[in-house]
């Protein structure tokens, strides 16, 4: 039987048409492994369907904003000192990568494998959430 | 070329919209099988269910945004459907966000399925980018009141030109060919007038036309081929008129008359589409 992490490998070598060795968890979707937006799409889509969660878009990005006050946490699309802390928080598997200079809409440049399999393991509740940020609510399994 | 498949709006109901498509003898989109029949291509009626679905989020999001299909979990191209005729559309939208959709849904003549959308997706576009907002919202108003006639009758489609050159063939197994998208295409003033793009019912046409020839055995009558299912199908970007269009198939497997392709097109070096094709060979 296969493992979530197997499930997560397999999803990502159909959707990205890449062999299944290149699925490391350190790979990054866009540059190790050349996913593009609508392959983003198409990953959320099979991953909603093969472990039954919701992951709603904009998940990362609005968790780490949490309560911060919109020049807390952006400027102008560039991501402020206390906004950079926050999505380190969040996306602790990116956190070296996470700079001075970061724009928000470059945050799915971040994204590896091993962003997908925490955002899974969390709504199987299997894994401790990244810290939260504010009281809102992430998605409960729906399995 | 009208390249619109709606003919009327009957009842949108919380996230499913029903509808039907009526097509003449004369509509140019029209085949004609080995039999002298009139036919639709399957592919069109596969256009006609995403047009249904179109108009339904299109009056959802206030005509500001028209959903562009990028992915298809599976497309199940299971009957005929001959011309005249009317066929009833379905579709059920299962997942939307404010910029992304997933839909499914048939396509019946007689109470019977001959098409069948499973899981096709893909992004919002701004509707002015493609359109003029005022034209869609009137024929939308049409489709749901007094309906749209058939598509005006013309000279039937050559399907065969949408292929340009077979580059490379191993009969039976392999193909590269190519197709130069001219910028004067019938399919391209209302798809879309501010934007043109190639739509997916012509790629899916030019794929079948490209592994038609290869197919065919030389030396031996041009090979007949009936699309039965397209799986796993991704675009990741536009044919755009002018660009050359590079399709290369490979047959992946064969099961008596059943084979199964995979299919890419590339545009300027770039995978653009990607996808697994099922025919039966005729």
């Amino acid at each position: 039987m296969s493992t979530p992490f197997e499930k997560i490998q397999d999803i990502i070598v159909e959707a990205l048409y890449c062999d299944k060795e290149q699925v490391t968890r350190d790979a990054n979707l866009m540059a190790d492994l050349g996913a593009e937006s609508i392959d983003f799409l198409d990953i959320v889509f099979r991953l909603e369907k093969t472990f039954g969660i919701k992951l709603p878009k904009g998940d990362i990005e609005q968790r780490a904003r949490g309560d911060l006050a919109d020049t807390d946490f952006e400027v102008q699309g560039v991501l402020q000192e206390k906004g950079l802390a926050r999505l380190r928080s969040v996306m602790p598997e990116a956190a070296e990568k996470i700079k001075s200079g970061l724009r928000v809409k470059d945050i799915p440049t971040l994204f590896s494998v091993a962003t997908f399999e925490r955002m899974v393991m969390e709504r199987l509740g299997d894994a401790p959430a990244a810290p939260a940020t504010n009281t809102a609510k992430t998605a409960p399994a729906t399995v | 070329m009208r390249f619109l498949f709606v003919s009327r709006v009957h009842e949108i109901s919380g996230q499913k919209i029903k509808g039907q498509v009526d097509f003449s003898a004369g509509e140019p989109w029209r085949r004609t099988s080995d039999q002298g029949r009139l036919q639709i291509s399957t592919s069109v009626v596969s256009e006609a269910i995403g047009q249904l679905v179109s108009w339904m989020a299109l009056r959802d999001n206030g005509f500001s945004g028209r959903p562009v299909f990028l992915f298809a979990t599976r497309i199940d191209l299971s009957g005929a459907v001959h011309a005249p005729g009317t066929v009833d559309l379905e579709a059920l939208i299962t997942d939307q966000s404010e910029d992304s959709f997933i839909f499914s849904g048939t396509a019946k003549v007689d109470g019977k399925t001959v098409v069948e959308i499973k899981d096709c997706g893909g992004y919002f576009m701004p509707l002015a980018e493609l359109e003029d907002p005022a034209v869609t919202r009137q024929r939308f108003e049409t489709l749901t009141t007094s309906g749209l006639p058939a598509n005006p009758e013309g000279p039937a489609f050559d399907y065969s030109k949408l292929v340009d050159e077979v580059n490379e063939v191993v009969a039976g197994k392999s193909i590269t060919a190519s197709k130069v998208m001219r910028k004067d295409e019938p399919f391209y003033p209302d798809h879309f007038p501010r934007f043109p793009v190639t739509p997916i019912v012509v790629i899916n046409e030019m794929i079948a036309e490209s592994t038609r020839r290869m197919m065919t055995i030389p030396g031996e009558a041009s090979c007949k081929i009936t699309p039965l299912a397209v799986l796993d199908l991704k675009i990741k970007s536009f044919i755009r008129p002018g660009d050359t269009a590079v399709i290369q198939s490979k047959v992946t497997e064969v099961t008596g008359a059943e084979f199964e392709t995979v299919t890419e097109i590339l545009v300027n070096q770039k995978r653009i589409l990607r996808g697994r094709y099922r025919y039966r060979k005729d």
